[in-house]
């Protein structure tokens, strides 16, 4: 592979003559165009991504204020509510997505856990990504001793189980949202350390690496102006989906009597708690699942989103009319 | 080569070692298997002398001496709740576990190359948005939840696939998919994603100007480029499913190291937590061996210290 | 709906997936034709009958593969002869037993008293960990005399008024067994092993040497998954004739599934030797505050009972009478208790710890939930734990005793007053399994302590079977009651599938035991 440069400024030849086309087709947008879109013309463009967008915003506010908001009708029993089908309107909007088996809204418990379980997971899995993706840049770049070190402590994190890990930490401390972190973020570590470094390993290789050493770039200076940016995507990939694992893996946890209990709400525990009503309330499961689901989705939706913007390779297909991308493709 | 195995294989033994006196103290320090495992009215002088018996009242680090005695006398140690040596429970769930890890990579890595090649080769296009969002959902399903349905859908109301079980190639179906899903998921993503890097390289540039077809340009000159995140990530799921897969083992009833290992975990069974991991590590340390020397192959530029 | 949807495709291809199921998958197929197939949760954890007071194993093994000198009567508690035909008791210590008549093993080897002392040996071999000795004959070594070929004596250590029903629980293997636990028990029943495969199946044919009418099995086979919703559709599709203890939630086809009682009773332990819980009024408002009919029927299957007391109706010294006196559900009357004793100096907001354990019975979580919040609304201050097995079973081993609790035990320093969510199993069939292990002074398990209950818990104890015992049980169930010393919630059931091609009555032994012989085939 040649150096990305080459490749942005040939893009950027590209882009801009599409740019051009464009241009005189619609003179108006000229100088927007030139300078590229602002980023939220370029998200009300692709509609998938705003929703996406428009879904973790809605989750950001569930987050901040859910339980302030709701708090009270998702711990409100009513035993004679309970396992209120999808769709009851006779309770209210509040039971619009049913009732559990002690008659509490799902639709309050969905908003009201969303603090918990997106606490636990952006903070484990952004946690898992920096410190892993920070030794295996070391372990991919230094190599020798430490990269040696560094590389079987992850193979012993890796084969430790992450159960016994679990129990280890929740059973000496306290089953906190803050020990589950570390649990969880814990295990996820080695993933990135290893794709962090395999990658390393590769890039250091190529020229421009040497270029820059040659001309006396510091390691640092190397590491993050021209490792980084060639692995970041791939972490941020599998951050996205590691979301959906790492608030299952806490569901795991839940069901085990480990992790978070009630009367603290996660998806996770909600998804636990349903498992046993799957054929006659199939909604206590489900919907918790759903917020899983499409949380992780819009996550990877986004960031795919970001990673065409920022390409300067890639970014053409979205400030391009519709017809554009099928020729240029 | 060889210097580098050798130093590599000691090195992982000194890691193993490690990991084992690691697991041994840790899983003491959660909690006494003496009220686990007696009936719960049992009186003061039975927990006691049961504990007792099972060394159980002595401090860890004299149960640490005993246990590399026995280690050194070949016994690693019977399992509390089966009254079996530990490492043979292992050797008899670990068949399983590979077999169907086996199955799943193969299938799961394989459909996600050529369904990640195909997704990147349009982003943005139809194929792309299906392919790569319906991954993803399959990915971020609770596997629990697409199992049981699986089960009341496939086996109870269609009567195609049997519930449950170990059997012919029908029994493979239901279990392989589930437990593919999230691999397949986790895959496709990483493979759209180098994909696009690698299409959008020079060296794609010259293969397609020398009027390479374009499926040789997708699977030959990209994805070979594009396969050092791919081998990682699928090395790294490779990983995590010869430690076991509990919810298909569980639901399906293909019990392997996963539900042996949560079993002890929960009873602290100790012998048997000791006894699986060293057997589940020893195959993830070989693991990581054959995928950093994968890289090589791959790209023989990369060099290993 | 996605339910209904599933149902109506149900219905359509029904004759389709039986049809199929019996061509492709039906594992049975390779079997004798009269051979059923029992899916149980779990697997065995041995094959060794001294395990057989172990659910998992006895379900397997009890009466089918190893008998017991007297069995049980699930129904009505009563004792039946199986390989004694008759006893009684010449001392206060000594019992005699008659033992039946041409009784072979599986083997072919004839049932003789060296086996039968042998075999009790082994099970109460201190080395071996074995089940009967640790749940039933806990500190308590009886010794077997041969007499003639034909009968034998038993010698306890104490006076043991109850010694057949403990009998009950103990299964005879075969004469000079290893002293190790076994996968391949060898026994007198109508069955036995065919062959055990790890991780995957037991299967039991005819014993050819049986003693007893020939029943009509061939054989059978188990399996075993945790998920209750597989062990269900499996006996729904065909793949299996018995599912045991299937969910509350999964059993809905009234045709083919049964509620049991499973002889489990479900309870809050008090702490009754701790502030506040040590005054009468507060555990009498911890009583009333719990409204149980809102969980019958809802949260408690509605097959379940509520309960007043310890042990089960069917157990001789159950108190009829507590049944209709129940604590009940006002939480006006259990925030005036709460006000008087508050009046009278005692500290009512002390924070309590309700704990409970994750699946112990189904919808634990939900249950617990519900109390707490009623514990709340009569403005207790009371908080929620839910634990995994380990953590509470140590709760459990240690409970404050207050001032009686013993020194050496650092478990409860710095811990509060404890509601501990319980479930009590007393499938023996006497209340002596209970009562001095929960209430008992000097008992490691209770977190209470009367002198007077302990005393005619003791007095109980040392009466022989007969009406006077089971008043002197009453007693000591009305007075746990007028004292309000626990939180009783329900005596619960168990639920079972099965197939609508055999004939098979789930009972209350269905727990810890599955009867081939009484099985057949319509």
């Amino acid at each position: 592979m040649s150096a990305p440069a080459n490749n942005a400024t040939s893009a950027a030849t590209i882009a801009a003559a599409i740019a051009d086309t464009r241009a005189i087709a619609a003179q108006a947008e000229m100088v927007t165009v030139r300078k590229g879109l602002p980023w939220w013309r370029l998200l009300a463009r692709d509609p998938l991504a705003l929703c996406a967008a428009v879904w973790l915003v809605l989750m950001l506010l569930c987050m901040l204020a859910g339980p302030e908001w709701l708090g009270k009708a998702a711990t409100d029993i009513n035993l004679r509510a309970r396992n209120l089908p999808p769709g009851s309107t006779e309770k209210g909007w509040i039971m619009f997505l049913g009732s559990d088996a002690l008659g509490r809204s799902m639709l309050a418990r969905l908003v009201v856990a969303s603090r918990n379980t997106l606490t636990v997971a952006f903070t484990a899995v952004v946690v898992a990504m920096l410190l892993g993706g920070v030794l295996g840049l070391i372990a991919g770049y230094i190599g020798r001793g430490v990269g040696n070190l560094i590389m079987r402590l992850s193979d012993v994190v890796q084969s430790f189980p992450s159960l016994l890990l679990a129990v280890v930490v929740l059973y000496m401390l306290e089953p906190r949202v803050a020990n589950l972190i570390i649990v969880l973020a814990v295990t996820r570590i080695p993933s990135y350390l290893r794709v962090t470094r395999a990658q390393v390993l590769e890039i250091r290789e190529r020229g421009f690496v040497d270029a820059a050493r040659a001309m006396g770039g510091s390691s640092t200076h190397i590491l993050w102006r021209h490792v980084v940016p060639i692995v970041a995507p791939t972490l941020l990939t599998i951050l996205t989906v590691d979301f959906a694992i790492v608030m299952l893996a806490e569901s795991g946890l839940s069901f085990l009597g480990i992790g978070i209990q009630p009367p603290e709400i996660t998806w996770g525990l909600m998804v636990a708690q349903g498992r046993n009503y799957l054929t006659q309330a199939w909604w206590l499961a489900f919907f918790p699942g759903l917020a899983i689901m499409i949380t992780t989705l819009s996550a990877n939706l986004l960031s795919n989103w970001l990673r065409l913007v920022t390409d300067p390779v890639q970014r053409w297909r979205l400030e391009a009319p519709k017809t554009a991308v099928k020729t240029n493709a | 080569m060889l210097p580098y195995l050798t130093r590599r294989a000691v090195h992982s033994v000194v890691a193993l070692l490690g990991l084992v006196v690691a697991v041994f103290f840790l899983a003491r320090l959660t909690g006494d298997p003496t009220d686990l495992f007696l009936p719960l009215d049992a009186s003061r002088e039975e927990r006691a002398e049961f504990a007792h018996k099972h060394g159980y009242d002595r401090p860890a680090t004299e149960q640490f001496v005993h246990f590399v005695g026995d280690v050194m006398e070949g016994n690693l140690g019977f399992s509390l709740r089966k009254q079996r040596p530990a490492m043979e429970l292992v050797l008899e769930a670990y068949p399983t576990t590979l077999k169907l890890a086996a199955v799943t990579l193969l299938l799961g890595i394989s459909l996600a190359v050529a369904v990640g090649a195909l997704a990147a080769y349009r982003p943005g296009g139809l194929f792309d948005r299906v392919g790569s969002t319906g991954s993803l959902i399959g990915a971020s399903a609770p596997d629990f939840w697409v199992a049981i349905t699986a089960i009341l859908l496939f086996s109870v109301s269609l009567g195609w696939l049997p519930t449950s079980g170990t059997g012919g190639f029908l029994y493979w179906i239901m279990p392989v998919t589930v437990l593919a899903l999230r691999p397949f998921g986790l895959l496709v993503q990483v493979v759209r994603g180098a994909m696009l890097d690698a299409l959008a390289s020079a060296y794609v540039k010259t293969a397609r100007a020398k009027g390479v077809g374009e499926s040789s340009v997708i699977y030959v000159h990209a994805l070979r480029n594009a396969c050092l995140p791919v081998v990682t990530v699928a090395g790294d799921i490779a990983v995590g499913m010869v430690n076991g897969a509990v919810i298909v083992e569980t639901v399906f009833g293909w019990p392997g190291v996963g539900k042996l290992m949560i079993d002890a975990v929960i009873q602290r069974d100790f012998a048997v937590v000791q006894a699986s991991i060293m057997v589940t590590a020893a195959a993830i340390f070989l693991m990581n061996i054959l995928i950093d020397l994968l890289y090589v192959a791959l790209d023989p530029r990369i060099r290993h210290q | 709906m996605f339910r209904d949807r599933v149902r109506q495709l149900g219905i359509t291809t029904m004759g389709v997936a039986a049809l199929t199921a019996l061509m492709l998958i039906a594992p049975g197929a390779s079997y004798a034709q009269k051979t059923i197939t029992v899916v149980l949760p779990e697997e065995p954890d041995s094959l060794d009958n001294c395990n057989s007071g172990r659910s998992n194993v006895g379900r397997v093994l009890r009466q089918n593969v190893n008998e017991t000198l007297i069995e049980l009567d699930p129904n009505d508690s009563s004792l039946k002869p199986r390989l004694a035909t008759s006893w009684k008791q010449l001392n206060d210590t000594t019992w005699r037993f008659n033992l039946r008549k041409g009784v072979k093993y599986s083997d072919g080897k004839p049932l003789t008293p060296e086996a039968i002392i042998s075999s009790v040996d082994k099970a109460l071999n201190p080395k071996l960990d074995c089940n009967t000795r640790t749940k039933t004959f806990s500190g308590f070594k009886i010794r077997v005399v041969k007499v003639d070929a034909q009968t034998i004596d038993i010698v306890t250590p104490t006076p043991d008024p109850i010694l057949p029903v403990r009998l009950t629980q103990m299964t005879i293997g075969a004469a000079n067994e290893p002293i190790q636990i076994m996968n391949n028990s060898v026994g007198t029943g109508p069955y036995m092993i065919e062959h055990y495969k790890a991780n995957s199946e037991v299967v039991l044919k005819r014993n050819p040497h049986f003693w007893g009418k020939k029943p009509q099995l061939d054989g059978a086979r188990y399996v075993w998954r945790t998920e209750s919703a597989v062990g269900a559709a499996m006996v729904k599709v065909g793949e299996a004739h018995i599912a045991t203890n299937i969910s509350h939630e999964d059993a809905k086809d009234q045709k083919t599934d049964f509620a049991y009682p499973n002889s489990e009773t479900n309870y809050l332990r008090i702490e009754s030797l701790v502030p506040p819980l040590n005054d009468k009024r507060v555990r009498q408002a911890l009583n009333h505050a719990v409204d149980l009919n809102g969980l019958h029927g809802a949260i408690i299957p509605k097959q379940a009972m509520i309960a007043t007391q310890m042990v089960i109706p069917r157990i001789a010294g159950h108190n009829h009478a507590l049944d209709k006196r129940r604590f009940e559900y006002s939480p006006a009357k259990a925030k005036k208790l709460l006000a008087d004793a508050k009046a009278a100096g005692v500290k009512v907001d002390t924070p309590i710890d309700l704990i409970c354990r994750i699946n112990q019975w189904e919808n634990t979580t939900e249950t617990c939930e519900a109390i707490m919040a009623m514990y709340k609304n009569v403005g207790l201050n009371i908080k929620l734990k839910m634990l995994e097995v380990s953590q509470w079973v140590q709760l459990n081993a240690h409970p404050n005793k207050g001032a009686l609790t013993p020194e050496a035990d650092a478990n409860i320093k710095g811990r509060g007053p404890i509601l501990l969510g319980h479930m009590h199993d007393n499938n023996v069939g006497d209340p002596v399994f209970s009562m001095y292990n929960k209430y008992g002074c000097k008992s490691q398990t209770s977190s209470h302590c009367m002198p007077e209950l302990d005393k005619k818990i003791a007095a109980a104890t040392e009466t022989p079977a007969g009406p006077k015992r089971v008043k002197l049980w009453e007693e000591t169930m009305a007075m746990v009651h007028e004292n309000a010393l626990d939180v009783f919630m329900f005596h619960m059931v168990g639920f079972a599938r099965v197939s609508p091609k055999i004939n098979f009555k789930p009972t209350a032994a269905t727990n810890s035991e599955v009867l081939l012989e009484q099985i057949t085939f319509k």
